[in-house]
């Protein structure tokens, strides 16, 4: 009985438009891919059935010709691992102490780079990618896994900097002041105090330099060729071959969100605090 | 105990040389190429291109194919931003009443904003394609035909669509993190005063996220300006260039063509837009922070 009664005053109607209106946004968000999903582990005879077929015999044929059958996807992925890799790395090697500083001199000169910093992020990429191109052409750069790093590096700086500076304003001054007063230089407080503190931060920042460069399709379109072709370039190319390498792009597609799904599943509270953090801060 | 200047100049010193190099340099040396008529396989290739003064300015702003791309860049701003925003706003005071299961809800409002665009666009364009998509289905079983991908309109108004997609859950997270944030008296004394709940939202929740809404929407406006791949994925501009945003428009003319000098005038026309746009926000946040 009691059971009844607290199900009967769950489904108020409050309760029925908070959980409706989120439902059918949870559809919409989510419905594209699965469908994607199905049409990557349909007979091809199924994927143009009218009307669709909810119910057949799956098959991983497509995921098996793109990764099994010689073809160049398990190339690009491994061009992927170590652009975005090397990326994240740096960008994070570069921006902590950088962030450290901003959050922490008060003066005019902070305040100014903090703001060109601020201005760089408005930026239009291909204002920086076409110059990148042609001296790149000029010096042997060009299709090098090298200058996509470079690039990526740069263009995520701004954004990385700035995110990390809101995180080490959370933490007090106080706490490196002691560890200087019992002898630490201020390098050696940053390093053996400082940063221990900052890992949730250092993997918010992480998965958005991450997501940066990863997600990127414009800077390694232009950039590279063929030897530094990354993921998303090559599913931009199946999306418009033919009609027969849908469910191949289907199954490139899928590859290449499950990392971004695993991503969701184990960091999701890092990753609404980053989307936060941008915004509220202060 | 404040940081001395040599201190601070040694700990920013590698990012901001690499800001310095790699984007400082090239804007300075894309204002250069723009000034040159210079076309890879073009005549005057080998030399780097001709000095043309403000030729390559000239033509972008009297070609119509420039003006179509700032005006579909534009409307994609003024609609799908004004959408997203509204409708953000809405599902986050939807996700802030709800008491269980907003994690689960979260994840799923992830997928479109944080899986790569190409992928994204992608697979939202297959649901519109004729004969094959469920969308497309679905509307056919309710009698509405249209063909999304032939004709100007249709194509503008998927590409609309897809911009709200994506960028929803970023307003959306936003919002919800600043209403989390957000001091319980403030609706607590509307509450007392008998206030409904609209009004309640409407005097109390929108006034509160008001420097956040502004906030959002420079970010929205950055991010429809760099709109390229959506573009390049589901119509690659057509029919016609009347899906051509400024960016796939400079694309296509740096890239496609080899126009570089062409190209760099474009983009640098686009940063003059762009922040014409943002100045007033820019503004804003020199005065703000400068406080800090």
């Amino acid at each position: 009985m009691k059971k009844v009664a607290r199900i009967a005053g769950s489904l108020s109607w409050r309760n029925i438009i908070v959980y409706g209106g989120l439902l059918i946004w949870l559809v919409v968000s989510a419905f594209p891919f699965l469908w994607t999903v199905l049409t990557s582990i349909k007979p091809l005879k199924a994927v143009f059935a009218m009307p669709p077929q909810w119910i057949f015999q799956p098959t991983l044929k497509a995921y098996h010709q793109l990764w099994f059958a010689g073809g160049e996807f398990p190339r690009y992925l491994l061009n992927t691992i170590i652009v975005v890799g090397s990326s994240v790395v740096i960008s994070l090697a570069v921006g902590l102490p950088a962030g450290y500083a901003l959050s922490r001199y008060s003066k005019k000169l902070g305040f100014v780079l903090l703001f060109l910093a601020f201005i760089f992020r408005a930026f239009p990429r291909i204002l920086f990618v076409i110059p990148f191109y042609q001296m790149s052409r000029i010096i042997g750069l060009y299709d090098t896994k090298i200058l996509l790093i470079l690039v990526f590096v740069a263009v995520n700086q701004p954004f990385t900097i700035w995110m990390l500076r809101s995180f080490f304003m959370n933490i007090p001054e106080s706490l490196e002041e002691s560890a200087m007063i019992d002898g630490c230089s201020r390098f050696g407080a940053f390093v053996r105090v400082i940063i221990p503190l900052m890992g949730p931060a250092i993997i918010t920042s992480g998965i958005f330099t991450f997501l940066l460069a990863y997600n990127n399709y414009l800077i390694p379109v232009s950039l590279s060729a063929d030897r530094s072709v990354t993921m998303t370039v090559a599913i931009a190319q199946f999306g418009v071959s033919s009609v027969q390498g849908w469910t191949q792009a289907a199954a490139g597609g899928v590859s290449i969100a499950l990392p971004i799904v695993a991503l969701i599943l184990f960091f999701q509270k890092y990753i609404v605090k980053g989307l936060a953090a941008g915004a509220v801060k202060e | 105990m404040e940081m001395k200047r040599s201190e601070f100049l040694a700990y920013v010193a590698p990012s901001f040389l690499i800001m310095l190099a790699l984007m400082v340099f090239p804007l300075f040396f894309s204002i250069y190429l723009s000034f040159r008529n210079f076309t890879y396989g073009g005549p005057a290739s080998s030399a780097g291109g001709n000095f043309v003064g403000f030729e390559n300015y000239l033509y972008i702003l009297s070609s119509s194919r420039f003006w179509g791309g700032l005006s579909f860049t534009l409307i994609l701003v003024l609609v799908s931003g004004t959408v997203s925003i509204v409708l953000g706003l809405t599902i986050a005071i939807l996700l802030y009443e709800a008491r269980k299961g907003e994690g689960f809800f979260i994840a799923g409002y992830l997928l479109p904003y944080t899986v790569p665009p190409v992928v994204t666009t992608m697979v939202f364009g297959w649901l519109f394609r004729n004969n094959w998509g469920y969308v497309d289905y679905l509307l056919s079983q309710i009698g509405i035909n249209i063909n999304w991908f032939a004709s100007k309109w249709p194509a503008r108004a998927l590409l609309s669509m897809h911009t709200v997609w994506w960028m929803m859950p970023f307003v959306v997270l936003v919002f919800y993190a600043a209403l989390q944030a957000m001091p319980q008296h403030f609706l607590e004394a509307a509450r007392v005063d008998g206030a409904s709940y609209l009004q309640r939202v409407y005097y109390v929740i929108i006034p509160y996220l008001k420097p956040l809404i502004i906030f959002v929407g420079m970010i929205l406006i950055q991010d429809i300006f760099r709109i390229f791949d959506n573009v390049a994925v589901m119509t690659a501009g057509g029919p016609g260039n009347t899906t051509e945003t400024l960016a796939y428009y400079n694309y296509q003319i740096a890239f496609g063509n080899l126009s570089i000098g062409m190209g760099s005038a474009i983009s640098v026309v686009t940063l003059a837009f762009t922040f014409l746009l943002l100045g007033p926000f820019i503004h804003k946040t020199y005065l703000e922070q400068q406080n800090i």
